[in-house]
């Protein structure tokens, strides 16, 4: 499903990201945990289409194509979703009407017919119960005056609402209270099958409880250091990153 | 060509004899002096003045950005009169609403026009009004105002009775025809909302033609205590007009008044903007709207007077301006001596689509009362990358996600178009042209 190869990126002439490696194949879950500033976010970033970040060299291919020539939104029709660490507020565009317009020009990409306004509205409510998001928040503009526990809820909603093929979560659980954390990854393993896959980027082993992952990366410094299954998070959460920093000191 | 400063010397104003003779002739082809009718006094009054002023150009620190008399001496020749049309104007005439007075080129078209008015409000002749019309002329107006004076021959009267509340906008359409040749347009407005009355105007103003044309408004609007008028103008002409309004408002105690401007292109546009708010507890809110292209240019400059105390006023105006255009946003805020508990805020907010386009906004604030809660704030920038990117990444293609964002921006001012019909116009115009 996505491969990506010593892939390395940069901001404003700073090397972020220093040669990633990472294969996700269809039915599994990743995590990637790591300590601040590691470069998780400009993975995702990367990965989605942000033109700001520049692709030094390496490759990244999803579902067996070669992503950099393709926009954002082309990447999000082919079922690239990433849920953003920090939703963007959209004043006076209601959630509603561009999710709307979202899934209709996803559908068109893969050659499904429109859904009319009645149409969408049921798919909207059985989603909507998927994540308990209530419909007022929907017709409020994109995010705007959202609790921290609303926008990334509103995140896990437009992924049901798209079905993905690839998710990445970045930091989908962080703000949530415990109540919100379950109803977040139950919403998660719902839409999970044998076709998608999951990246789920986290600072805490709690959520690999409920959404369990095949595997667990800690990226450090901009690369991947070190890959286990899920007992690697136990490891973290007890220990932190100080013994990983020294392994890669000179990394 | 300024006269205004130089008029004391008889040596200096020889030596402006070759601009003042430009003046004087492109004078001769503004003013239109129709025979006939009961305006002769304010009219001569008016145009002496003007022929002393000049129009207002480079050096006149109201119009420094907005110099339309280089343009009209420039190009607007030797005046033919406002022939009929080569263009089928009824196809340019939106329905709006069920009363609907359709002018051409300044002067009334009973054939297209459309009206069924409801009791409480009748539309006369302008002439009935003539005190009215005398008042405007003092040397210290406007010179397009005082032009437009000159000029009077036709001219509508709206007249609110006491107490009316009018649902259906009254919706005047204004269309300037430079199809066969230059044209002139002096339209002439006023409206008279009596006590507790409730009311919608619109005015429209529509070009058609290849040829330069100028099209130079006056409206004046009466709002007197109680009542709750709300006046809405839509600027949509074309890349050969010229327009001037002058809008000057009159706000007696405990009235509202809610203004509208909306523009959607002509190559110089200014609106003239003037509310006073002469009755305490009164109330103004001012709203525009401007999207720009190509080489068009538009200048809004609002004043709105505080004169008496409690009163409050809001102002908001925000502009799309793409292609190499111009935006002008000046807003003046006077709140006078006797002016207590004043309440006035300002914010005008711009979009540049491109590197190209340029704004030139300027609050001024006057306050000479002491108990006033003030603010303006002005923003300029491009689209929001962030917001563009989150919709882009759910799928929307770049330009829709564009379009979404400047609609949900325009939207903020357009939604407070009360009527419809009205909010379904601006809202076709706005996608039409920023889709572009
Ligand atoms: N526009 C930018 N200019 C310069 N440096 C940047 C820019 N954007 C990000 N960075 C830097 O890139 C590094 C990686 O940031 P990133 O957001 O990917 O970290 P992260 O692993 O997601 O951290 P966190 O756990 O705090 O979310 C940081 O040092 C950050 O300061
Ligand atoms: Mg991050």
């Amino acid at each position: 499903m996505l491969k990506v190869k010593n892939l390395k990126a940069s901001i404003e002439g700073k090397e972020i990201l220093k040669g990633i490696n990472l294969e996700v194949k269809p039915g599994e879950v990743h995590a990637i945990m790591g300590p601040n500033g590691s470069g998780k976010s400009t993975l995702s970033a990367v990965l989605a289409g942000r033109e700001e970040y520049t692709v030094d060299s390496g490759s990244v291919e999803f579902l067996g194509k070669n992503i950099f020539g393709s926009s954002p939104e082309e990447r999000a029709r082919e079922g690239l979703f990433l849920a953003f660490q920090y939703p963007i507020e959209i004043p006076g565009v209601s959630t509603t009407n561009f999710l709307r317009a979202a899934v209709n020009q996803v559908r068109a990409h893969r050659g499904l017919p429109k859904l009319d306004a009645v149409q969408f509205l049921k798919t909207m409510k059985e989603k909507m119960q998927i994540v308990d998001i209530d419909q007022a928040l929907l017709k409020r503009s994109l995010n705007e005056g959202f609790s921290g526990g609303e926008k990334k809820r509103n995140e896990i909603f437009q992924m049901a609402m798209l079905e993905p093929k690839l998710s990445i979560l970045d930091e989908t659980d962080s703000g949530l209270d415990i109540d919100a954390l379950k109803i977040v990854a139950n919403g998660v393993n719902t839409l999970k099958s044998a076709d998608n896959a999951t990246i789920v980027i986290t600072h805490y082993q709690r959520l690999l409880d409920f959404i369990i992952p095949d595997f667990v990366h800690v990226l450090y410094n901009g690369k991947i250091v070190k890959t286990g299954t899920k007992e690697l998070a136990y490891e973290l959460e007890e220990r932190g990153y100080d013994w990983i920093k020294a392994e890669h000191a000179n990394a | 060509m300024n006269l205004k400063n130089v008029a004391t010397t008889g040596l200096k104003l020889n030596m402006q004899m070759p601009n003042a003779m430009e003046m004087s002739e492109l004078l001769q082809r503004l003013i239109q002096k129709p025979s006939g009718n009961n305006f002769g006094f304010a009219r001569e009054a008016a145009a002496s003045i003007i022929e002393e002023r000049g129009l207002p150009g480079r050096k006149n620190e109201e119009y420094k950005y907005t110099n339309l008399s280089k343009i009209l001496e420039r190009n607007f020749g030797e005046f033919a009169g406002n022939e009929e049309s080569a263009a089928d104007l009824s196809a340019l005439i939106p329905t709006l609403s069920e009363n609907q007075l359709v002018f051409i080129n300044g002067i009334l078209s009973e054939e297209l026009s459309n009206y069924n008015l409801p009791e409480g409000i009748s539309v006369s002749s302008i002439e009935d009004s003539k005190e009215l019309i005398a008042k405007d002329v003092d040397a210290k107006s406007d010179e397009f105002l005082l032009l437009n004076t000159s000029s009077l021959n036709t001219g509508i009267a709206i007249n609110i009775a006491k107490s009316a509340v009018i649902e259906t906008p009254v919706v005047l359409i204004h269309i300037t025809d430079s199809s066969k040749n230059q044209a002139v347009a002096h339209p002439r407005v006023l409206v008279n909302g009596a006590k507790n009355t409730q009311a919608i105007i619109a005015e429209i103003f529509i070009g058609v033609g290849d040829a330069l044309s100028f099209t130079n408004a006056v409206t004046e609007i009466n709002c007197a205590a109680n009542s709750n008028l709300s006046y809405i103008k839509i600027g949509n002409e074309n890349g050969n007009q010229l327009h001037v309004g002058n809008t000057q408002v009159n706000v007696a105690e405990k009235a509202v008044f809610n203004a509208m401007t909306v523009n959607f292109g002509g190559k110089m546009v200014r609106n003239n903007l003037h509310i006073s708010l002469n009755g305490s507890h009164s109330e103004a809110n001012l709203n525009g709207l401007y999207v720009t292209d190509n080489k068009e240019h538009i200048d809004n400059h609002t004043v709105v007077d505080h004169k008496v105390p409690n009163c409050n006023s809001n102002e908001l105006y925000k502009g799309i301006m793409n292609g190499s255009s111009t935006g002008i946003f000046n807003g003046k805020i006077y709140v006078r001596q006797d002016a207590q508990v004043t309440n006035a805020f300002q914010s005008n907010k711009n979009i540049l689509l491109s590197d190209n386009a340029t704004i030139n906004t300027k609050p001024q604030l006057e306050i000479w009362a002491d108990d006033v809660k003030c603010s303006h704030g002005c923003t300029t920038g491009k689209l929001d990358k962030e917001q563009l990117f989150y919709l882009r990444a759910r799928g929307i293609g770049e330009h829709s996600a564009k379009l979404m964002l400047l609609d949900a921006y325009a939207n903020e001012v357009i939604e407070r178009i009360k009527d419809e019909n009205l909010r379904t116009y601006v809202q076709g115009i706005l996608h039409t042209k920023i889709d572009e």
